[in-house]
């Protein structure tokens, strides 16, 4: 049917199915700001509009409903190009990253600043409470409206949007706004949706309704009889290729345990077989015409199951080694089930498969037994963590396509690299014929840094010909996407009466699920992260990874840390109690300074031998002291609602910067043909700022406007190569590469204008805004003259400067997170009363992006600790594959008193001074939270989500 | 396949087959389990939008939105509590009364207290008669809701227990001259003694039977 209708003040005719969704509409008639991050469920928000004068989700509203109505897109809001007040602000305020939503978000703000223009807090939370936002957080969205409030009334900010730090530098550490924020709060068509063109064919996956199974046939005859059916790929066709989709360096310290396509499926959603067909309905049609035949496997969930004996193997198949082999392997496989597959370990990883052991690590420092014999008090206590999902509102998705022979491929990814890596051993093509286009990325947390779709629509791409788009429903998110490894994690911890920490022991059991993605490294950060942030002499951990039947794990902001620290501090709480002693100050009496030799680290270094370093810069003493300040630590608080008790928490913590030792990064940087500049790094900025954050390097060292740095990154026929955006890299190593790459620049600066001005290099020195100036002439020769003559016909050429960053030296993060709650007594629900995150981030070169990162990170880890479970049922299906269902938190269950402060540390290695910010803000919320609980009810409750009902249940109330 | 069904007069729309669609909150939202088949009949247009006064009874016309309550001065304040459990502004904006009662949720947000308070639902039947009932009549009856009539002197206690704001509740309980509960898994009663508990993802069925039990008690029934 055809309609008639306004949009953004224009009359428009469009056409459609009468029950369509009025979202795909828009978006399919240039509305791009319209997206969808929820299937129609009514829940994120990404799809608002304002229809006939009210704030509505599109997915809701039928085609044939918008006939002679008024619609407003967030594509209003742009006169002549220019975004508005609301939207400076939101990007000002640092909460524009990864921005799938933002769009939405200022269109929202704007509509209540309309209604509104005095809107406090309380109308601010109403007019967000349907809008889901996983990345910044909520609180500087407050602080974005009240910035409006405040240029609109007094012709500027009078809020400060975030401390500045070293005077001495222009760029870095002041709140600039982030260079492609502008972009991105406008709705700029800058996501690999985006970038589709027409003609494409889709793919979809038929998958798996068993947790365990054989596949012992396929017929998909009539499947690819149907017309506008390309191809449909199974186990019986696909390339006979193991590798790993978790996105870590090569040699991956994950197993080669899969293929495109398995003989066996290993859990309920796996990969049975892929169809490339015209459209949706005729791939829905084909998978449906597909036959399979199972043979059902008894299957395990959980690692108990997974460990006892006789319990169903989930790999039986062979295994390998690239190096290491033991000597007795042809004895180990002499069992092996060739239907199983493979699984080729790069080295040893001390797994056992027939015993479901994918991974495995031993080792501490001092005499653990001593330790525990010297103390006045020990605490043995378990700790479970759940299986959570990184719910990014952009989905996973991916667009593959042929150019000139090669395959490109639109990826929403951490890590571009990887995926050209991995996607060229699954279509055996040389990694040059491959080039990945990292679009901006509409959330990301770690899920993205596995290669979950790019291998798959690629080799379809490889093999047809055709241009295939490809995107994971949001149950295809719950049931096929890296998630939280759940763990079991025991601490056993010792101490005296004085509160001295006498020994540590740490047995952590992590759930991997079906494949060994980052199934050493996830559970060995849960005591690496952890253990070297007590100065204690004994220390013992047993780490071991199991497989089972559960949807895929991997990685997740914050990796095994967050899990470690729920058992570690919750165990030294315990402890406390138990001694009857402030846990404040046990734990100032127990944590590490700088200088304190970390000879833990030796047995911690994700497969390999680990260094063996001092505690670099450190603010966790500062961290814990302001923090308990804030807190009024020590006072007890009554609540004036007798049903309501309130208690107080806190932890504190750490994580690192990157992979010393591991990681690489590199970056270019161009002087433009005037005079400005062009940085191309291979990091991959996922939202957070990574891009400003190389910006800011050039313009800073090369004395220029912000603005004259242009920045492309994660594109890999452009730029060098980089690890990825994942284990806190990207400001420290990505970072000092374009840091690297722009003190090259300099120096090849300096020598040119030395030759064009016919001086001593060293008495050149740039100048802002852009110009090298002679100390002892006072000549002057601008960046646009001077690379002018040198692309002249006589010219030298090109000025480009290279940069590569490794390093075996930590810049490590510390912070300490204070929580306090009120527990209703009587129906077990949990206030989030007061929350202060702080963190030392070094020097935070982006500062307002760092504190909305540190809110995010914090109210994504009150969700895991609070409501956040994927539950499976007996057959292994996630049954609550939606957000409703998840429990994923929103602005009202942000906590009312929310604050994030950084501490000002210098780090010796970082670039400028800093260290990372987001990834260590995941690991306090979970054990600040749970001691807040136990001081406000007396009751420990030492499982995720800690429910009202569990509450109730170690109560006695139930 | 579904399809559009306009119709001129909700005296049609009763004698068609298909699902009557109003502000399209449930009907057209993911798993609710509705028939992805039936086909929609639009009746928004020819819904009662209005809010009113009789004597002391609130009459609130069945196409009126959860947002529409919120903003009008003669709703009493315990039906403005209970629309306030519908958590996102966006859903407010779309979800008309009638659908929210006819979609029958187990985690109803407003049927127990419009319960509680006794309301009285205006519904035609198929047969194009006006009739009046109780909330607990309309169970199952699937006629079209023309109206909702509330007395405004009544005293509505609610309570709604959930785990985040926009979770599916365990329950939602609500005691006024009757006493009415919604419970995930169980359905919608109207009774204490006839409560039944499941377990489910809201919370296990010993978790509701002690919610249950303690909101009965705080509302001063026991």
């Amino acid at each position: 049917m055809v309609i008639n209708v306004k949009i953004n003040g224009k009359n428009v005719r469009l056409e459609s199915e009468a029950l369509k969704d009025l979202r795909s509409v828009l978006y399919a008639a240039g509305y791009n700001s319209v997206r969808d991050s929820d299937d129609r469920e009514g829940f994120t928000g990404s799809d608002t509009i304002i229809f006939n004068s009210r704030l509505m989700y599109s997915n809701f509203i039928p085609f044939f409903r918008a006939d002679g109505a008024e619609i407003y897109t967030a594509e209003s809001l742009l006169k002549n190009r220019k975004i508005n007040d609301v939207q400076q602000a939101m990007v000002d305020a640092g909460i524009v990253q990864s921005a799938y939503n933002s769009p939405a978000a200022a269109l929202i703000l704007t509509f209540l600043l309309e209604k509104n223009p005095d809107a406090t807090r309380t109308d601010v939370r109403e007019a967000l409470s349907g809008l889901f936002v996983r990345d910044a957080g909520y609180e500087h969205y407050y602080l974005a409206v009240r910035l409006v409030q405040e240029k609109r009334r007094y012709g500027e900010y009078k809020s400060i949007v975030s401390p500045s730090f070293r005077d001495n530098l222009t760029y870095v550490g002041k709140p600039t706004g982030k260079i492609d924020g502008e972009a991105l709060v406008s709705g700029e068509r800058v996501f690999v949706e985006d970038k589709v063109l027409p003609g494409y064919s889709v793919l979809r996956v038929l998958r798996s309704p068993y947790a365990h199974a054989y596949i012992k046939s396929i017929d998909t005859s009539e499947a690819e009889a149907l017309e506008g059916v390309d191809t449909v790929i199974t186990c019986f066709n696909c390339p006979d290729v193991y590798y790993m989709q978790a996105g870590q360096g090569n040699p991956e310290p994950s197993p080669h345990d899969r293929r495109l396509l398995n003989r066996k499926v290993r859990h309920v959603g796996d990969r049975v077989a892929a169809v490339v067909a015209d459209n949706d309905e005729i791939a829905e049609k084909a998978l449906s015409l597909i036959k399979v035949e199972y043979e059902p496997l008894d299957a395990v969930f959980t690692v108990e199951e997974a460990m006892a004996e006789g319990a169903p193997l989930v790999h039986n198949g062979i295994v390998e080694y690239r190096s290491g082999a033991p000597e007795d392997l042809d004895e180990y496989n002499k069992n092996a089930n060739p239907l199983d597959g493979k699984v080729i370990y790069q080295f040893p990883l001390h797994g056992d498969i027939r015993k479901n052991i994918a991974a495995g690590a031993h080792g501490g420092i001092g005499d653990i037994e001593k330790g525990f014999a010297e103390a006045d008090a020990i605490v043995d206590s378990t700790y479970q963590t759940s299986q959570v999902q990184c719910t990014p509102l952009e989905p996973h998705v991916c667009y593959t396509r042929l150019e000139n022979g090669r395959l490109v491929i639109h990826a929403s990814t951490q890590v571009p690299y990887h995926v050209r890596r991995i996607v060229s051993w699954v279509c055996q093509i040389p990694e040059h014929k491959i080039h990945v286009i990292k679009e901006r990325v509409g959330g990301g947390y770690g899920s993205k840094q596995d290669i979950l779709v790019e291998d798959l629509a690629g080799y379809a791409t490889w093999i047809t010909g055709k241009s295939v788009y490809y995107r994971n429903s949001r149950e295809e998110e719950f049931w096929a996407n890296s998630t939280r490894h759940p763990m079991r994690v025991r601490v056993k911890m010792g101490g005296k009466k004085d509160g001295t920490i006498t020994a540590i022991y740490m047995d952590v059991r992590a759930n991997t699920g079906p494949y060994g993605n980052h199934c050493l490294t996830v559970p060995m950060n849960a005591s690496s992260k952890t253990l070297p942030i007590f100065a204690v002499e004994n220390m013992y951990y047993d780490l071991l990874t199991y497989y089972t039947n559960i949807p895929p794990t991997g990685a997740y902001q914050g990796y095994g840390a967050p899990k470690g620290y729920f058992g570690i501090i919750s165990a030294m709480g315990e402890l406390a109690m138990k001694l009857g002693i402030d846990p404040l100050l046990m734990a100032k009496k127990n944590i590490v300074h700088s200088g304190y030799m970390l000879e833990i680290l030796k047995g911690l270094g994700e497969g390999r031998e680990g260094t063996v370093v001092p505690v670099g810069s450190c603010g966790l003493e500062e961290a814990l002291d302001k923090g308990a300040s804030m807190m009024d630590w020590g006072k007890k608080e009554v609540s004036e609602d007798p049903d309501w008790a309130i208690g107080k928490g806190f932890a504190m913590i750490q994580q690192g910067s990157g992979l010393p030792g591991l990681d690489h990064s590199n970056a270019q940087v161009k002087l433009v043909a005037d005079g400005t500049f062009l940085v191309l790094s291979g990091g991959a900025d996922i939202g957070t700022g990574l891009d400003t954050i190389s910006a800011k390097c050039c313009a800073e060292i090369m004395k220029c406007p912000l603005e004259d740095v242009s920045v492309v990154s994660g594109d890999t026929d452009s730029c060098l190569f980089d690890t990825g955006a994942y284990a806190s890299s990207g400001t420290y190593f990505s970072g000092n590469a374009s840091l690297n790459a722009t003190k090259d620049l300099k120096k090849k600066v300096i020598k040119e204008a030395s030759l064009q001005m016919n001086e001593d290099e060293a008495d050149l020195e740039l100048e802002y805004p852009g110009k090298v100036v002679s100390k002892k002439s006072g000549k002057e020769l601008s960046y646009k003259d001077l690379i002018h003559t040198a692309l002249a016909g006589d010219g030298r050429g090109a000025i480009v400067g290279t940069g590569c960053f490794v390093t075996p030296n930590f810049a490590v993060p510390y912070g300490a997170h204070f929580a306090q709650v009120a527990v209703n007594k009587k129906t077990g629900k949990v206030k989030v009363l007061k929350f202060y995150a702080l963190q030392d981030a070094g020097t935070p070169i982006n500062p307002e992006l760092a504190l909305c990162q540190m809110y995010g990170a914090v109210q994504k880890s009150i969700g895991h600790t609070l409501y956040e479970n994927m539950v499976l049922d007996k057959s292994g299906k996630c049954i609550n594959g939606n957000f409703t269902d998840y429990g994923a938190p929103m602005i009202e269950e942000a906590p009312e008193d929310f604050k994030a402060v950084l501490i000002d540390v210098n780090d010796q290695y970082g670039p400028f001074g800093a260290k990372s910010i987001s990834e260590i803000a995941t690991n306090g919320a979970a054990p600040a939270i749970a001691m807040a609980i136990a001081d406000a009810v007396g009751v420990w409750v030492r499982s995720w989500p800690i429910t009202p009902e569990k509450i109730l249940k170690e109560m006695g109330k139930i | 396949m579904r399809n559009l069904l306009r119709v001129d007069s909700l005296k049609e729309a009763v004698r068609k087959d298909g699902l009557f669609l109003a502000g399209g909150t449930e009907i057209l939202r993911l798993n609710t389990g509705v028939d992805e088949n039936a086909d929609l009949i639009d009746i928004l247009p020819l819904l009662d939008k209005e809010i009113r006064e009789e004597g002391d009874d609130v009459i609130i016309g069945s196409g009126v939105t959860f947002s529409d309550l919120l903003s009008s001065d003669i709703v009493p304040e315990y039906v403005k509590k209970a629309a306030l459990y519908m958590c996102s502004a966006e859903l407010r904006n779309q979800a008309t009364i009638g659908g929210n009662i006819a979609s029958w949720r187990d985690d109803s947000y407003l049927i127990p207290s419009l319960a509680a308070a006794s309301a009285r639902l205006l519904v035609l039947e198929k047969d194009g008669k006006l009739k009046n009932l109780g909330i607990e009549e309309y169970a199952n009856c699937h006629s079209l809701i023309i109206s909702i009539t509330l007395n405004r002197k009544e005293s509505v206690s609610s309570f709604r227990e959930s785990l985040t704001s926009h979770s599916h509740a365990a329950i939602t309980a609500a005691f006024g001259t009757n006493e009415c509960y919604a419970l995930k898994g169980s359905g919608i009663f109207f009774s204490f003694d006839s409560l039944k508990f499941v377990s489910d993802l809201s919370g296990s069925a010993s978790y509701k039977s002690y919610l249950a039990s303690l909101f009965r008690k705080e509302s001063g029934r026991v």
